[in-house]
């Protein structure tokens, strides 16, 4: 969380929004490539929503459950009920169809990129990283194709670009309640959720306060997050017209837990190791349909211009603060901090520690439960770290666009370009299978 | 000095939204056009010959549905019949009993009493599409409807050994 003795640095990042908005929008060529980046985004999220008008990849779990806590029926799913009961509430007001089903993901969907793009900006303390990750959010394939399907990890992305921007806010009862209402939300969608403890964790403790204070912080974060589940998958029980006492919370998630845990043969074709996640080997095919010469695909594959540089960059980030140490990482000597053109990992990381250590403890959170468990393991785990990464390559980006902007230009160019050769594959588009074979060239992508 | 740091990062921005735009507008690929040749493979048993049947009004050049959109029968040469191809795709097909192989096989099959299933190689010709159409697949089963089915006109198959 923000340290207040920030404030001056901050100046520029609290900029009012009106006169960051004229600012921005003077023509400048990185503003164009953001602008056409961001529409582009907003486009593939909406073209051909509702397509198909049957479920797609796992939407059945949720949707099916959707129902059945409009019927008072049991739900057979084994997560949490919050993201199935968000989905009902859609069903409830737009109906049941698929654009009733997947509206609740769209709009998570332009969650993540708000939040996120406002959370870059505060946590590298720059607009420009603020619209890159926005862009940059906006133009991946992984996060569009989420944005689309009723599925419940679109919902746990957004949760953690919402805790980032919390994490940058300084301490005090608010947002303690908001970043502890969010882990009990983001824990009663999956129990992965509950790894958006970790960056407010890592944001708290990289400011000076009192112990007592954060004691004090740290009750009614942790208090508020034990309601909020409790709450929550009270309510579920109460629909599915269970007992919903709090027992009867922690038996149904003990129960849930030894479901899970107890998942461990990777027998099932979409589960992918968490190392192959940084190739990816197994992208989520969220939707295929061959028509007489006419294929609409909805594939889960990143925007490999920003995927294989950001695990790249995440990987030399973390080699460099287990190299350097987090303590010298996160308040950097005056003297060391290297202030030359230099544009290695080392040197950003060094400059931009903080952020660099909230974005990557909101990374390894979400991956961890799959490093340290055998539990079986599926791309879509990774789609919140990845929200992290872009992140973190956002601010990269704009801090090597103050060293070396026409590489910086053409970096976010390259981004725009693939995201255009990869559009047909993220949004349904009637195109060729010749197209969609160019786009997905590796056959386990297909 | 290097050539990157002389561009103007006008160009720059420039060529990616050009190039994206002329990507998104020509490079995305076409589905097929109409009047186009492509092979496919359906599956049939021998009574789909009587039993699988369409209700529309629209016309195909010389070929449309059996059935008129109110489903009475219309007298039809080769009139369209609804098909599963084996990567479980739906479409119209005109021609496919009439087709001489296809043909043969069927009174074969008739002769020894086979109700086996076979996949049929065929080379169509498209014809466009149905937005709404009415299918049924058995004669005397209630019609269901079925949206955005290919159209398409056989001019030869084979039967799969």
């Amino acid at each position: 969380m923000g340290d207040p003795s920030d404030n001056a640095t901050h100046e520029q990042a609290r900029m009012p929004i009106g006169k960051l908005l004229m600012t921005f929008l003077r023509p400048r060529p990185l503003g164009v490539l953001i602008a056409a980046m961001l529409l582009l985004g907003i486009v593939l999220r909406v073209h051909a929503f509702g397509y198909p008008d049957a479920f797609m990849f796992d939407e059945h779990h949720f949707v099916e459950n959707a129902r059945n806590y409009i019927n008072n029926k049991a739900d057979w799913n084994d997560h949490p009920p919050l993201g199935k009961l968000i989905i009902a509430q859609s069903i409830e007001m737009l109906g049941d169809n698929s654009v009733g089903w997947r509206i609740p993901s769209l709009i998570f969907g332009f969650l993540t990129i708000a939040c996120g793009g406002l959370a870059s900006r505060r946590l590298f303390r720059s607009p420009g990283a603020g619209w890159l990750a926005a862009a940059f959010l906006s133009v991946d394939g992984f996060l569009i194709a989420y944005s689309r399907a009723a599925l419940l990890d679109g919902f746990l992305a957004a949760g953690l670009a919402i805790t980032l921007l919390i994490s940058t806010l300084t301490v005090n009862v608010w947002t303690a309640i908001a970043a502890g209402a969010l882990l009990g939300l983001s824990a009663s969608i999956k129990f992965s959720g509950i790894a958006v403890a970790l960056p407010i964790i890592t944001a708290v403790l990289l400011v000076k306060i009192p112990k007592r204070k954060l004691l004090t912080m740290g009750a009614i974060f942790g208090a508020t997050a034990v309601l909020c589940y409790f709450m929550q998958y009270s309510r579920g029980l109460t629909l599915a017209l269970k007992s919903a006492t709090p027992v009867d919370v922690v038996r149904d998630t003990q129960r849930l837990l030894d479901h899970h845990a107890a998942l461990t043969d990777m027998k099932n074709p979409w589960t992918s190791g968490w190392v192959t996640w940084a190739i990816p080997t197994r992208p989520a095919m969220l939707s295929y349909a061959r028509n007489l010469g006419e294929v609409r695909v909805l594939s889960g594959l990143g925007n490999l211009a920003l995927w294989w540089p950001g695990v790249l960059l995440t990987i030399a980030s973390i080699v460099t603060i287990l190299a350097k140490g987090v303590v010298a990482v996160s308040s950097p000597n005056v003297d060391e901090t290297d202030a030359s053109d230099s544009t290695s990992v080392g040197t950003f990381v060094q400059d931009q520690g903080r952020a660099v250590l909230v974005l990557l403890a909101g990374c390894l959170g979400f991956i961890a439960p799959w490093v340290i468990t055998h539990r079986d393991s599926y791309i879509y785990h990774f789609l919140p770290a990845y929200v992290a990464i872009i992140m973190l390559l956002s601010g990269y980006v704009d801090w090597l666009r103050k060293r070396k902007p026409v590489d910086a230009m053409i970096f976010v160019g390259v981004v725009l370009v693939v995201a255009a050769f990869y559009a047909p594959i993220w949004s349904s588009m009637e195109t060729s299978e010749a197209a969609v074979n160019a786009r997905l060239f590796w056959g386990a992508w297909r | 000095m290097s050539f990157r740091d002389n561009l103007n990062p006008w160009w720059v921005a420039g060529t990616a939204v050009i190039l994206a735009g002329a990507i998104l507008a020509f490079g995305r690929g076409r589905p097929a056009a109409t009047a186009e040749s492509m092979s496919i493979s359906i599956t049939v048993i021998p009574p789909d010959a009587v039993n699988l049947d369409c209700s529309s009004g629209v016309r195909f050049g010389d070929t449309q549905c059996a059935f008129d959109s109110a489903g009475k029968p219309q007298a039809v040469a080769k009139p369209l019949r609804p098909y599963v191809t084996t990567g479980r795709e739906l479409l119209l097909l005109s021609g496919v009993f009439e087709d001489p192989n296809v043909s043969t096989w069927l009174q074969r099959a008739r002769q020894t009493g086979s109700d086996a299933r076979v996949t049929l190689n065929c080379d169509v010709t498209t014809l466009g599409r149905l937005r709404t159409v009415v299918v049924r697949w058995q004669t005397g089963a209630t019609w269901g409807q079925e949206k955005d089915v290919p159209v398409a006109k056989v001019k030869k198959c084979q039967v799969a050994p």
